[in-house]
């Protein structure tokens, strides 16, 4: 579903609406402009590149960034560079990020890239966020950290997230609404509480007790 | 007084964004450019012209090539093509009259027109077979040079390029030939180091990496690809313009040959991918060290009182320089350019160890 709206596989069938806007089969680059952003199950963050350097490529729609921008860098590319940068240091500072900041994204734990990603989403500043599976891999902490942080991005940012997870315990904890997927198909939808007694829910996830 | 740095501090963004952001490597920078500046009054025109010349000029070149497979990890293997095309045009236009400075525009536009149109069709197929397609053009540029005597003057003609002029002055002199490769490899290099620290550096390498996760951020993958062939062949264009202008003084298709176009990739790829200061490194190896190994050897034979035969004295230069590059590229599959950088490091904390970067 998630490559269906961003755009990487076009739907069989149905289709998909933004703010009331059709954008069925619009290409992966220009979702992004229309204000969608997203984090990867499987980490996509550039090797090679610092914490820094990644997060500034989420401001790349913001940006317009060029050949004569680059050879003349003192002139046409510094002030832009310069208004991004804050706007990346903000929300740096709300991921508490600042400590890594100049470190390749290559040698830091996963948790933190996890929460790196999240940085290059926000920057973007989309209307919609879609995490999908930001928990993945993490040990408690960590996954309370990421909690917080997207509760704290949706109430100061206002933006829409669409969370992809199978914690239970994550999505009943920060979850509006619910909806339950089993290969492709509804099979719930609702409020967090309701939708995890479903017996269906019971049944294709967590399995086995029928009592 | 002898002290080290206690860490590095910024205080703005600006000052953060510098391009050497530590004051040794500015110092170091602004040394060897000042060596660059003086070097005519430093070395006899032999070395100037037949060395150092040169190597500014392929320097200049492999930077193009960086860009675009070093940087947007794009293999290109007709590298030469696109810097025939730019010399070609460039010592046509001059010879139609128009000014150098706008012949060498020229030259550098064509390349990058060719080499554009050419990507548009390449840059539908990915990796290895992308490399094969940019070696399918430098074969057709092969042909077309040899049999377009047009272009090239017959098959096993060469192009007299007229004398080099500036506002009209004529620059024969060896030292004022120097000056004007000098200046060109020092305007590539200047772009390549603001690379580093804009949205289209940023960019490309995110092609580089994960053309998917380009794509969420709104990295249009093909647009920037092309954007790379493009400004990657107006750099060749020119640097090939410059070269036929400044160095061999005549165009010939032989000198941008597929050899070429491999040497030039070994080039950037013993100096190391996405390195400005290893391309130097690297072209400097590829450039120069046959020659200096040839009269090493040729000295030590004489030194040893050994009597080598012609053929044992060509061949033993061409395997050392062969084993160099092997031996290099195991020491550090980066290439030279990490390679400097780790010594750099090391003597950055030496003795102590709290700096880092």
């Amino acid at each position: 579903m998630t490559n269906a709206i961003t755009g990487f596989y076009p739907p069989n069938k149905g289709s998909i609406y933004l703010d009331g806007k059709d954008i069925t089969g619009t290409a992966p680059h220009k979702v992004a402009t229309l204000g969608v952003a997203r984090t990867f199950q499987n980490l996509a963050l550039f090797n090679g590149m610092s914490v820094l350097e990644n997060i500034l490529l989420g401001r790349h729609i913001h940006m317009k960034p060029g050949v004569f921008p680059t050879a003349l860098y003192w002139w046409l590319a510094r002030p832009e560079e310069m208004r991004n940068r804050e706007v990346v240091e903000e929300v740096i500072e709300f991921l508490q990020l600042e400590s890594i900041r100049n470190e390749l994204v290559d040698g830091i734990p996963i948790g933190l890239k996890k929460r790196v990603e999240l940085a290059r989403a926000l920057v973007a500043e989309p209307h919609l966020l879609i995490l999908d599976e930001p928990m993945a891999g993490m040990n408690q902490e960590e996954k309370g950290y990421m909690a917080r942080f997207i509760l704290d991005a949706r109430a100061e940012r206002g933006i829409s997230v669409l969370l992809i997870e199978h914690h239970m315990d994550v999505i009943t904890g920060i979850c509006d609404r619910m909806l339950a997927l089993n290969y492709g198909e509804m099979i719930a939808s609702g409020l967090p509480k309701e939708v995890v007694k479903d017996p269906r829910v019971v049944d294709a996830y967590i399995g086995g007790a029928h009592g | 007084m002898f002290y080290r740095l206690s860490g590095v501090h910024h205080n703005s963004y600006v000052s953060e964004s510098r391009l050497y952001r530590i004051p040794a490597d500015r110092n170091l920078a602004l040394f060897f450019l000042a060596l660059g500046l003086v070097a005519p009054l430093l070395v006899g025109s032999l070395y100037l012209n037949s060395y150092l010349l040169p190597w500014l000029v392929w320097t200049a070149a492999a930077l193009g090539l960086n860009l675009v497979t070093g940087w947007a990890g794009q293999l290109h293997l007709g590298y030469a093509a696109v810097m025939a095309v730019g010399a070609y045009s460039a010592v046509h236009a001059a010879k139609f009259g128009i000014p150098w400075e706008f012949a060498l525009l020229i030259g550098g536009i064509s390349a990058s027109v060719v080499g554009s149109l050419f990507a548009f069709a390449a840059l539908r197929v990915k990796g290895l077979y992308l490399a094969l397609t940019t070696l399918a053009m430098q074969f057709v540029m092969d042909w077309v040079l040899t049999h377009s005597p047009a272009i090239s003057g017959g098959s096993h003609a060469s192009l007299q390029a007229p004398t080099f002029a500036l506002l009209g002055q004529p620059i024969t002199s060896d030292i004022g030939l120097y000056y004007i490769a000098f200046s060109w490899c020092l305007l590539v290099t200047v772009f390549m180091l603001n690379l580093r620290r804009t949205g289209l550096g940023r960019a490309l390498v995110a092609v580089r990496e994960k053309d998917y996760a380009a794509a969420i951020l709104g990295v249009n993958s093909f647009y920037y690809k092309i954007v790379a062939f493009a400004t990657s062949s107006f750099i060749g264009g020119v640097s090939g313009a410059v070269l036929v202008a400044t160095f061999f003084f005549l165009a010939a298709p032989e000198q941008f040959s597929v050899t070429v176009s491999i040497q030039v990739l070994a080039m950037v790829i013993v100096g190391g991918l996405g390195s400005t200061i290893g391309t130097f490194f690297g072209v400097a190896l590829i450039l120069l060290a046959p020659g200096v190994v040839n009269g090493i050897v040729a000295k030590g034979a004489i030194a040893l009182g050994l009597q080598l035969n012609v053929e044992t004295l060509a061949h033993i230069p061409t395997a050392t320089y062969g084993a160099l590059i092997i031996i290099i590229l195991m020491v550090e599959p980066l290439g030279l350019g990490k390679l400097y950088g780790n010594i750099r490091d090391y003597l950055m904390v030496w003795p102590f160890d709290q700096l880092k970067r």
